[in-house]
């Protein structure tokens, strides 16, 4: 029974009734029972762990960077170090972490509604600059896939810190009808070393030598292919066909943002006939999007269909987005006739910071 | 021995710190009767129909003189102080409604505005989410919130189904908006999450 008298409540500790002393299968047993894991064994958060994870950060353990809801619990720099811990992280990442965290909790990231959704939306970040390098933070074969410990750790970071920090625990606070295997981490860095255009931190503004993250609220990865294009036409085409549909929030709401992540190969193609990254946003922002009469036909209450239109058109094309600079282009990916397309939660700005290295 | 030597034969807590300030919820009102209610539509499918319905029967069975509707531009994030300052004007409200994860949160964000406000509120939450809605009401500090709840799902059923529903969901309305404050509060304090096994647990999550 909750004491009605009571100023503040929910208070919970610093350490848990888990003794550091229970062998690895054990302490994973209790973690995994209270409900404080990814369903994955973690790495039992000892004192001395947290202690040279905090190492990485050079901040201060109590400073709390912000609430996060559903919860609202304060993440602070120690706390987010204990999820570090538990996710395999290497104290060196802390500060992309932290920086990841900061960025989630803008307002205009929604990380409220991002965490408590039913729709199947993870936090992607994207990395650039020298931490990229440093931290060895894969941006070419196998990016968003399995293999390298800073991109699967750092993204599984985020995801504990938003089970533990945030109170998204599933079915309870993390209302994901389904959610994604995406959920589980993550993390990639662009492939500025293959990009034909400039990084995707310096076109939001940062200095190329800064080392940014940037969340972006995301589905799962959809694969474009396109094997056979001569032209960047036919390769801008596939990615906006590849978005044409009517099942994802951008084509309900006709806003947010999209994120494309170019393949290599892709971005050579488009470069080859001389366009820029604004011409592909434009391409996209006029190509990719619904008929009005088909969102109707769904339902009356489609809110992309319902905005007004300036041209009287007999059925209007519908965009996904407000504006062009909404698609959010990056390069990265190995050798092959491959691209990423995803769709956002809608309802969400990404947010870009600085790494403080 | 220090703290932390002591402690530190302990595994450290990964769980965020939470600190709510409990307050109150908003007084309530003696009569429905010559009061002005305002209406705030969320965008959620069938909202609209819900709050005109409810309205009409307000004015029709319970002397409401006026209503005032505003709309949300999207269910997500929270209302914009401009709009929940318009509503402040009125004598109560009714806030439709969280019938999602996202929106259910912000819907309950927007009714603690309200109620700090001091106006009193009709929350609304589809069944499905009213437990992450008073999970909500609690991390915000407002544990009593009174949080009326409709049947889930409300998306996919038709305009006469909104209406049957709201004859049914009025009396609701009027209770939480005309009871004594301290009754509603003891009532509402924890309502739902003691409920909670019986829609998130048992059917829709495993066990873990």
């Amino acid at each position: 029974m909750r004491d009605m008298t009571a100023t503040t409540f929910e208070q919970t500790g610093r350490f848990l009734a888990v003794p550091a002393t229970l062998d690895f299968d054990k302490a994973n047993e209790a973690l995994y029972q209270q409900g404080m894991t990814d369903g994955l064994p973690v790495i039992p958060p000892t004192y001395e762990r947290v202690a040279r994870m905090l190492e990485g950060a050079r901040r201060d353990p109590a400073q709390s960077l912000g609430t996060m809801g559903p919860a609202y619990g304060h993440a602070t720099i120690e706390k987010i170090a204990v999820n570090a811990v538990m996710a395999g992280c290497r104290p060196e990442y802390m500060p992309v972490i932290v920086a990841a965290v900061e960025a989630m909790l803008e307002y205009e990231f929604n990380l409220y509604g991002i965490n408590a959704t039913t729709h199947p939306v993870t936090p992607m970040l994207v990395v650039n600059g020298p931490a990229a390098d440093k931290l060895r933070i894969n941006s070419g074969y196998n990016c968003m896939g399995q293999g390298w410990r800073a991109n699967a750790t750092i993204g599984r970071a985020i995801r504990l810190i938003l089970v533990n920090i945030g109170g998204g625990t599933p079915g309870v606070g993390d209302r994901a009808t389904h959610g994604s295997p995406a959920k589980f981490s993550f993390c990639l860095a662009e492939n500025e070393f293959a990009s034909p255009w400039l990084p995707l931190h310096v076109r939001r503004g940062f200095a190329p030598e800064d080392s940014t993250v940037t969340v972006h609220g995301s589905e799962a990865p959809h694969e474009i292919n396109n094997h056979t294009s001569e032209e960047a036409e036919g390769v801008m085409r596939t990615f906006a066909h590849t978005l044409s549909t009517l099942g994802h929030n951008n084509s309900y709401l006709g806003r947010g943002e999209v994120a494309i992540c170019i393949g290599p190969e892709h971005a050579q193609t488009i470069a080859r006939d001389g366009l820029g990254l604004a011409d592909v946003q434009d391409y996209l922002y006029r190509n990719a999007g619904n008929r009005r009469s088909e969102l109707l036909a769904i339902t009356r209450d489609n809110f992309a269909a319902m905005a007004p239109f300036e041209a009287a058109e007999e059925d209007p094309f519908v965009r996904l987005v407000e504006k062009s600079e909404d698609y959010l282009l990056f390069v990265a990916g190995g050798v092959g006739k491959h691209s990423m397309a995803m769709p956002s939660f809608g309802l969400t700005r990404a947010v870009t910071k600085r790494i403080d290295l | 021995m220090s703290l932390e030597t002591e402690h530190s034969s302990y595994l450290m807590s990964p769980v965020g710190v939470r600190i709510a300030e409990r307050h109150p919820i908003a007084p309530r009102l003696n009569t429905l009767k010559a009061t002005r209610i305002g209406l705030l539509d969320n965008t959620k499918k069938n909202a609209d129909r819900l709050l005109a319905e409810v309205a009409r029967i307000l004015m029709r069975d319970y002397g409401v003189a006026e209503v005032m509707s505003r709309r949300k531009v999207s269910s997500s994030p929270a209302t914009p102080v401009e709009m929940i300052d318009e509503l402040a004007t009125c004598d109560a409200v009714i806030n439709a409604y969280g019938d999602c994860g996202s929106c259910a949160s912000w819907c309950i964000y927007d009714g603690v505005a309200l109620e700090k406000r001091g106006i009193p509120t009709a929350t609304v939450n589809s069944d499905a989410f009213v437990v992450l809605g008073q999970q909500e009401a609690v991390a915000l500090g407002l544990p009593g919130l009174p949080i009326a709840t409709v049947p889930h799902p409300m998306g996919d059923v038709s305009a006469e189904e909104v209406a049957r529903r709201a004859v049914a969901f009025v009396d609701q309305v009027v209770h939480v908006l005309t009871t004594d404050a301290q009754a509603l509060e003891s009532e509402y304090t924890d309502r739902f999450i003691n409920e909670s096994d019986t829609f998130t647990r048992s059917e829709m999550v495993c066990a873990i």
